[in-house]
């Protein structure tokens, strides 16, 4: 665990952290100073139990966002300053050297998915949610696959491609996973060629929204489709997987 | 005995030979030189040695279960650690226990030559970078050590330090490789070596086995192909 202990060591010492407290912060006052209201049909809407999947839905592209931006660099980083030289010699193989940075990104990339929850959590208990409350801890747990999974993604997509197309195919990859409803009412308006392209997306990238919307699910007291958690568990896994594979020839 | 042996090593980039077929080995206990100019496929030899890149042709024997130290051209360690935590981390990758590797770090930095473990990497100069290069490459006392230009950066006393270490762990029995450009330290340090060009081998080098310089033979060879 030395390579991921180091690696979550130099996040913090390079305070990629404290960035995400400061929007974190942000996104609570934000919340509790009314500066961000939703109305539906001109209607306000202000009860908590609406506002809250909404701003579980803001995190969570935000959470997926800052996972991208943290796991993008860790290993193309590596190899660039030829860190990975030492790390070779010393006979660790290349999934356990990969593996471990990847892990060292998800931890990252769920702490700070973690402080961006905590303010909804601060906004609820300010609320005297307290049932809301109870359920954090599990919800998180729920809420956290997507954005380990994004992670997990763009950890593996980085070892063998250039970090501005997997920049861009990671975010792609974390919109169409998180907008897959969005997506799947648009295929049903559009037509010919824009249909099937839509089609292709929603075949080819899963769906992210799924299991995080089960987070919300679940704070608000409504029924956890259990095969939804299972189905992101899969794709994490997949995601492993896919890391496990792609292999760098040169160190 | 050999500690190492290269067979028709051979590396190919982008089309073009970088290392051709070449041969040569390494006895238990001496310090071997491999010489050349700029290009001449050196450190590209000592990465398919290391394993680091893959070979196109050829092989690579080594003794069984031998431990490698190896101190990189130009060393980058992770700029947010300090010395000591170099150490402590390359040290973890090679399960070296905890209570063992305390015990080694002061004496590997002193070795080196490297007084102040507390300053964070990033701050350090070239020379620093070398002599905590050399201090990774001891972790774990290895049989084989392979230093590429262990005197680059350094200034004329720390090169004579360098070099002085460099005996010392030569004196201790460990078989050394290393790539240098500064003649007169290798002909003091080394016992033979191999003299390269565009990968090709040109020379053979023995220490007293002519009565030229190392550095009339270098500039014959090299200058005469």
């Amino acid at each position: 665990m030395g390579i991921m202990k180091n690696a979550l060591r130099e996040r913090i010492r390079r305070k990629d952290i404290y960035v995400v407290i400061m929007i974190g912060i942000l996104i609570v006052m934000m919340c509790m100073s009314g500066a961000a209201t939703l109305s539906i049909n001109g209607v306000s809407v202000t009860e908590f139990q609406m506002v809250m999947p909404l701003v579980m839905n803001v995190i969570s592209v935000l959470g997926g966002g800052i996972a991208i931006a943290l796991s993008l660099r860790t290993i193309p980083n590596e190899y660039e300053r030829k860190t990975s030289h030492l790390v070779w010699i010393r006979g660790v193989s290349q999934w356990k050297y990969h593996g471990q940075l990847a892990l060292a990104n998800i931890v990252s990339s769920v702490g700070a998915l973690f402080i961006l929850y905590a303010g909804v959590m601060i906004f609820a208990a300010v609320r005297g949610e307290t049932g809301v409350l109870a359920k954090g801890v599990p919800a998180f747990l729920i809420f956290s696959v997507s954005t380990a999974a994004v992670s997990l993604f763009t950890s593996a997509v980085s070892l063998v491609l250039p970090s501005m197309a997997a920049g861009v195919l990671c975010a792609a990859f974390m919109l169409a996973g998180t907008m897959h409803p969005i997506l799947e009412t648009v295929s049903g308006i559009v037509s010919g060629v824009s249909r099937q392209l839509v089609r292709a997306i929603l075949f080819i990238v899963p769906d992210l929204y799924a299991a995080e919307s089960q987070a919300a699910n679940l704070l608000s007291g409504k029924t956890v489709q259990i095969h939804s958690i299972l189905g992101g568990l899969l794709v994490l896994y997949v995601c492993g997987l896919l890391l496990f594979v792609l292999r760098r020839k040169e160190a | 005995m050999n500690m190492l042996s290269c067979r028709n090593l051979k590396k190919i980039y982008q089309k073009q030979c970088v290392v051709n077929g070449l041969s040569f080995a390494v006895q238990e206990g001496e310090a071997f030189a491999l010489l050349g100019s700029n290009g001449a496929g050196k450190t590209t030899t000592i990465k398919m040695i290391l394993g680091l890149i893959p070979k196109d042709g050829g092989d690579v024997e080594k003794q069984e279960n031998i431990r490698i130290g190896y101190s990189p051209e130009t060393p980058y360690f992770h700029p947010f650690l300090n010395g000591r935590e170099v150490l402590e981390f390359y040290g973890s990758l090679q399960n070296i226990p905890k209570k063992e590797l305390k015990e080694q770090i002061p004496a590997l930095l002193d070795r080196a030559g490297l007084e102040d473990s507390r300053t964070k990497v990033k701050n350090y100069s070239k020379g620093m970078l070398q002599r905590l290069a050399l201090a990774q490459a001891l972790l774990g006392d290895p049989k084989l050590l392979i230093l590429d230009e262990p005197s680059a950066g350094l200034d004329a006393l720390g090169r004579v330090e360098m070099m002085q270490t460099i005996r010392s762990l030569k004196e201790d029995g460990k078989t050394i490789i290393i790539n240098s450009h500064i003649l007169g330290d290798i002909e003091r340090v080394c016992d033979r070596g191999i003299i390269i060009k565009k990968g090709n081998l040109l020379y053979e080098w023995e220490k007293g086995k002519e009565n030229r310089s190392l550095e009339e033979i270098f500039v014959e060879k090299i200058g005469g192909m």
